[in-house]
């Protein structure tokens, strides 16, 4: 029943685990989401700031050596002016030239000029050695240049179209000493730049003043003498000493990079340190990766939490499932069992206090059903409240004995139409009920056409037991006035009496197996079903001892002794006077005369309300008792 | 290659026994093995050389070195075809058509201007590095040194001027020296102008140049026979790679004539010759290796500038200088960068 019950419950709209992983994921993933990104932009900062750090520092050093190769030329040069030139030491002058030549690997030749201008020697690396040309060099701008600034850096000029030269003139420090002028070859400072590695991909070259490459790690683009910037995009930096700026510029191959540029005074150089942009992104791309390894790794241990926790949860939560199933399924003895030592263990508890409560609640509940059989709700609820059922324990008690019957049932019952027949006992047994209930009486009997109520037990009766039972009776029978008259009216000739017996019996519990009931047995139940017997329509008679503790209010009509089946003494027989009952319910339809016993008893002497209509005067006809005498009734009434 | 590994992996596997995967392997190969031999069709570098092998290795050396550099080894990467015409420019012509038609990715031009000239002749699409040449704009080879523009480039020599810094320093070697003779091959494409400066510049030094041709070993043995009847104080050879190529017998004829000889190349002096003057040409077999190798890595020989060579090297061989009874002067000293003792 429960297993079928759980199998129907559909699955969790949000279940437990999806619910955890949500929630850890959130707040596992957001922290390293945010770290990742301020590491990526911090990252990101520190490598642009490095990058520009680096390329600057690359930039002057490239420049520093620059600088030095150039001084370098420049003190070999003023090596070779330190003497006069004269026309008798000239082999002199050619052995230090040539040794220069051996010293400087860049330079191609050596020019020495004398103080009027006139080359007095020349000697090359590659062609023959010129000695006293004379030729006249006064007009060239090295001359006057170096005289005035010791030192003159020509332009760069292409040797055959490819090969970067440039002229280099040093002056002595007296014009007969003259000038010493060099033709350097500038592919040799290539080394230089191309021992410089800037990052990973970035590198330095040097852009002459025409725009044309100086230098470049890559010899072929200065031998292509290629031009890389024509004015627009050359940059332009500080001096040597100063801070080079860095920007970041698009160059020849499309491709984004920073630039650190400066220029180097005297030659009007400018040294370009480049890098990649790109590179600078590397620790975004780095953070970026470490925080994806990251997130997943963390999301792998989120599921297995939130998997472990689900199931922590869930196991618990199936078996109250399960229990409540059970309980709900009636197995209060079931017990839900979990240890978790948190909330859900506290639940669990309370199922269980509950399913004990529910086992307590329809015990009492069926026992009050069982007691509703014969008595009255609030009865039944005392009983069971007090929880003392003591009083129905079998016991000596004086007790009214009221026995009520139909007349003329059983001729209706054969020949009328099962459902106005089953309709006529339903009206009846709510009529009698009413009465039974108001007065808090014990029905102990209810079949058929018959009744059989015991008043002062079990519990006792606020009036004593003659007048409670014989109230009882008046009221049943003005209750049944109306339903005699309707049936009378639907040609139903029907007719109800009453037995009222008062005296000892033994009353109490009685059944077995569950089943119980509660009734009377002893001479004084024989009597009023005796009397009962005797009592035609609308009659109520009553034993002796009824008779003897009425009040004085209640009026009797002696009818004699009688004998009665089963009992060997004659019983003196009394009918309850309805004249005052009649009459108290005069304003209601029932004024009509009673017959009793084959007379007709008027009730309203004055004929005042004689022929009154819709009461019918009770049957005259006497049926026999119903409950046989030598079987005494016994409830048979079933929880 | 691919196949290879694949062998190997099935090699190491095999002891596993794990027989499925060894199939897979051998499937895989198979299916491998037709482009492996497609796109394994290694590049192939056609040496046109008109020296002969055996002097000219070091040179052949170079050219790998170079080639490795840019990421080509020989017989993995890159195949070499070698064609020695052995000084017989005859055959250089032949030798160029046949690497044509070879279909070889890229010729090498080694030993002067006259392969890459008779490479050219062959072909103007497939490129050409030459690793030597004297003349490259004269003789037509390139456009510009800074932009050949065609399908040839290279790395140049300075020859012609350097033959008068050889007179010079031989001249020093031998101050009191009246005639000096000169070895010069005809076949050379600077063989004319080259004796033109030549003689140009003796006269002004006050001697007289002897000058001899010789394209051939037995003419170079009648060019010494000839040498020996002239009083000669020294002697130049004239920069050529066929001389290069016989330096030994040139080296061996000048020792036998007892006379001071200024060379081309440091190679002479290793072999006994007194003194050289000028390029390092294993430089430019290096150069040329690295144009070779960039070539086939895509670019355009047409972007390539022409090299051009910007080390000279005085080498001087102290032991010949004593046999010869000769002391090399303090001017020649002081700038030698190799002294052989």
């Amino acid at each position: 029943m429960w297993s079928s019950s759980s199998a129907a419950n559909p699955a969790p709209r949000r279940p437990l685990f999806r619910k955890y992983f949500a929630v850890l994921s959130i707040a596992v993933a957001a922290p390293l989401v945010i770290h990742g990104a301020i590491e990526a932009w911090f990252g990101y900062r520190d490598q642009r700031e490095l990058l520009d750090v680096r390329l600057r520092v690359e930039a002057n050093s490239a420049a520093a050596k620059i600088v030095d190769f150039l001084d370098a030329v420049r003190n070999q040069l003023g090596w070779l002016v330190q003497l006069p030139l004269q026309s008798s030491n000239l082999h002199e002058h050619r052995l230090d030239a040539q040794r220069l030549l051996r010293q400087v690997p860049a330079v191609v030749d050596v020019t020495r000029i004398d103080g009027q201008g006139r080359e007095q020697l020349e000697v090359s690396r590659i062609g023959g050695d010129v000695i006293g040309s004379g030729q006249d060099f006064s007009a060239h701008p090295a001359f006057s240049l170096a005289r005035r600034d010791r030192a003159w850096f020509g332009p760069v000029t292409l040797n055959r179209g490819s090969e970067p030269y440039m002229e280099v003139a040093v002056s002595g420090n007296h014009a007969a000493a003259g000038l010493a002028m060099a033709t350097i070859n500038l592919k040799l400072i290539q080394e230089i730049v191309a021992s410089i590695r800037v990052g990973d991909n970035g590198l330095v070259f040097i852009i002459g003043p025409t725009g044309r490459l100086v230098a470049h790690p890559e010899i072929e683009r200065v031998l292509r003498a290629e031009v890389v910037a024509e004015g627009r995009t050359r940059p332009h930096g500080p001096a040597v000493d100063g801070t080079p700026a860095v920007r970041a510029v698009v160059n020849r191959e499309d491709v984004t990079v920073l630039q650190a540029s400066m220029v180097i005074p005297d030659v009007n150089w400018t040294i370009v340190a480049e890098q990649p942009l790109a590179e600078a992104f590397e620790p975004i791309y780095a953070a970026l990766w470490r925080t994806l390894a990251l997130l997943v790794t963390a999301l792998l241990a989120v599921t297995l939490t939130a998997f472990v926790l689900a199931r922590r949860m869930v196991s618990p939560i199936r078996a109250l499932e399960h229990g409540v199933d059970r309980i709900g399924a009636g197995q209060f003895q079931h017990r839900i069992r979990i240890s978790t030592g948190d909330e859900l263990e506290q639940l669990a508890e309370r199922v269980n206090e509950m399913a004990d409560d529910l086992a307590l609640s329809r015990e009492r509940q069926s026992r009050i059903v069982r007691l509703r059989q014969f008595l009255p709700r609030p009865v039944a609820e005392i009983i069971d409240g007090s929880g003392d059922e003591q009083l129905l324990e079998p016991r000596r008690a004086e007790v009214g004995v009221l026995f009520g019957d139909l007349r003329g049932f059983t001729t209706f019952a054969d020949r009328t139409d099962p459902a106005d027949v089953m309709r006529v006992v339903e009206d009846y047994y709510e009529a009698i009920g009413r009465c039974v209930t108001n007065r808090g009486a014990t029905l102990t009997h209810f079949s058929g056409d018959g009744v059989m109520v015991v008043v002062n037990a079990p519990m006792p009766s606020p009036e004593p037991p003659g007048v409670e039972v014989v109230r009882l009776a008046q009221e049943m029978q003005l209750a049944l006035r109306p339903l005699v008259a309707r049936w009378r009216a639907q040609h139903f000739p029907m007719g109800f009496g009453i037995g009222v017996a008062l005296g000892e019996a033994t009353v109490g519990r009685l059944g077995f197996d569950g089943r119980h009931d509660y009734t009377a047995v002893g001479r004084v139940v024989n009597l009023a079903s005796r009397l009962c017997g005797l009592a035609d329509d609308g009659q109520v008679l009553v034993d002796e001892a009824t008779a003897s503790s009425l009040p004085a209010g209640i009026h009797l009509m002696p009818l004699g002794s009688k004998i009665l089946k089963g009992f060997e003494t004659p019983i003196e027989v009394s009918e309850i006077d309805f004249s005052n009952a009649w009459k108290r319910a005069a304003d209601g339809p029932i004024r009509d005369a009673t017959r009793v016993g084959g007379r007709t008893i008027d009730p309203d002497p004055s004929g005042k309300l004689a022929g009154g209509e819709g009461f019918e005067p009770p049957l005259a006809e006497s049926e026999s008792a119903v409950l046989p005498l030598d079987d005494p009734p016994v409830a048979t009434g079933r929880e | 290659m691919c196949y290879i590994g694949v062998l190997e992996i099935s090699r190491v596997v095999a002891p596993m026994r794990c027989r499925v995967l060894r199939i897979l392997l051998l499937v895989m190969a198979g299916l491998a093995l037709p482009s492996t031999t497609l796109s394994g069709d290694k590049p192939v570098i056609g040496f046109l050389s008109g020296a002969s092998a055996e002097p000219f290795r070091h040179l052949a050396d170079a050219f790998r070195d170079g080639l490795r550099q840019a990421g080509f080894v020989d017989g993995d990467n890159v195949s070499i075809v070698y064609r020695w015409a052995d000084g017989d420019y005859t055959r250089l012509p032949v030798y160029a058509s046949e690497l044509v038609e070879a279909g070889v990715d890229v010729i090498l031009a080694s030993g002067g201007d006259r392969p890459a000239l008779a490479a050219q002749a062959a072909t103007s699409t497939i490129p050409i590095v030459f690793a030597g040449s004297d003349a490259p704009v004269a003789l037509g080879l390139v456009a510009s040194l800074a932009r050949p523009g065609g399908n040839i480039t290279g790395a140049s020599l300075f020859t012609s001027e350097v033959e008068i810094k050889k007179l010079e320093l031989l001249r020093e070697v031998v101050p009191a020296a009246s005639s000096i003779g000169m070895l010069v091959n005809p076949n050379n494409p600077t063989a004319q102008s080259d004796t033109e400066i030549l003689t140009k510049a003796a006269e002004s030094m006050g001697f007289r140049l002897f000058r001899q041709p010789a394209t051939r070993e037995d003419e170079i043995e009648a060019a010494f026979d000839a040498f020996s009847s002239q009083a000669l104080s020294g002697l130049v050879i004239g920069h050529d790679p066929y001389f290069n190529n016989q330096r030994a017998q040139i080296v061996g004829l000048a020792s036998a004539l007892a006379i001071p000889a200024v060379y081309e190349h440091r190679a002479f002096v290793m072999e006994g010759g007194l003194m050289s003057y000028g390029n390092v040409i294993d430089d430019n077999y290096r150069i040329a290796g690295t144009y070779a190798g960039r070539i086939l890595n895509g670019e355009r020989p047409a972007d390539l500038p022409v090299h051009q060579p910007s080390t000279f090297e005085l080498v001087v061989n102290l032991k010949t200088a004593a046999e010869l009874g000769l002391t090399f002067p303090s001017t020649v000293m002081v700038r030698a960068d190799v002294v052989i003792e």
